[in-house]
């Protein structure tokens, strides 16, 4: 007497998501040195309205205590710079004149992408530094929650993981449960495969796209921001020394017509 | 009169070109200067012909001699 036996099995396997054939790490790194320099150019222009302050730096967020009260339209022009600025009160912070707390999404994107990062190591060369500063400021009083969603989300696990594999040169291994559809028949067999069932392949790709694509898109929003935070600059300078402004917009580029009153 | 005017472009990668009108002899460097004082780095200028003209007006004077 015949038999048929039909039955499904599951075979587990190890799936090697190839991330490097998507991002080297030689790239990565080069990524992360044009994000730092990027930190460097806009922290750079706006230090130089910022000689007759006192700066400090904690937890990579920027202290700038006008005691004076000198600096004009401050907020403004460090907001048009892409940097996000929190002025604190002079009862919050204890300090005299004007204090600002800045804070540049692109210190979390290179925080994600590296592990590390010290802005007050990267800035050393520019800005003096006032040390005494860094204790009158309670943590409390830091930016907190800031920044772009994609860039906090670069934290998680998977994009860790994909981070780390890129770093490392070294593809990601996951299991897999492959199903086979098998078919017994008289002593013969007959195997056939019905798929994958949860094969994380293109989750991983996706995902390493999408790092790619956060980088790429700071990097577009840099370069809008210095032209939007020098356009702020020359602005409020000129209208400091009694010119008009009139902007147009003269094919991408930005046109600035000062005309003395 | 010409109004005193100062043009600044700005392209897509922030470098600044800056011209100015109305203005004559060094009176429009050192406004440039006030203007774009830290703003711009590795500048490097180029005078235009208004800029030589108070030098020029100041050598003017022509004396007459009668032997």
């Amino acid at each position: 007497m015949s038999e048929i036996r039909e039955y499904t099995i599951e075979i587990r396997k190890v799936e090697e998501i190839n991330i490097n054939a998507l991002l080297e790490n030689s790239t990565l790194e080069k990524m992360c040195d044009s994000l730092c320099q990027m930190v460097v150019d806009k922290l750079t222009k706006l230090s130089k309205i910022l000689k007759a302050c006192d700066i400090a730096t904690v937890n990579n967020q920027l202290i700038v205590n006008d005691n004076l009260s000198v600096v004009t339209d401050f907020k403004n022009i460090a907001e048009s710079f892409g940097l996000t600025c929190k002025e604190i009160t002079k009862n919050t912070s204890g300090l005299k004149g004007k204090t600002y707390i800045i804070y540049d999404d692109i210190v979390d994107l290179i925080y994600n992408l590296k592990g590390t990062i010290d802005v007050e190591s990267l800035m050393g060369n520019i800005i003096d530094f006032e040390q005494a500063l860094k204790s009158k400021i309670n943590n409390e009083l830091l930016i907190s929650n800031g920044g772009n969603k994609e860039i906090n989300s670069l934290n998680s696990s998977l994009f860790q993981e994909i981070i780390s594999a890129v770093r490392e040169n070294k593809s990601i291994k996951k299991e897999i449960i492959e199903e086979v559809f098998v078919e017994e028949y008289n002593g013969s067999r007959t195997e056939t495969s019905m798929g994958i069932k949860n094969s994380q392949h293109s989750k991983y790709i996706e995902a390493a796209k999408k790092l790619n694509d956060i980088i790429q898109e700071q990097n577009n929003f840099h370069k809008k921001s210095i032209v939007d935070g020098t356009k702020c600059l020359i602005s409020t300078r000129a209208k400091q020394m009694g010119y008009r402004v009139e902007e147009k917009n003269n094919a991408g580029n930005i046109e600035l017509v000062l005309v003395r009153l | 009169m010409e109004d005193k005017k100062i043009v600044v472009n700005i392209d897509s990668d922030g470098n600044i070109k800056a011209e100015t009108f109305g203005m004559e002899g060094v009176g429009c460097v050192e406004e440039l200067t006030k203007l774009m004082r830290d703003v711009a780095t590795n500048t490097s200028s180029e005078h235009k012909p208004e800029f030589y003209k108070n030098k020029i007006n100041n050598d003017k004077k022509i004396k007459v001699k009668n032997d």
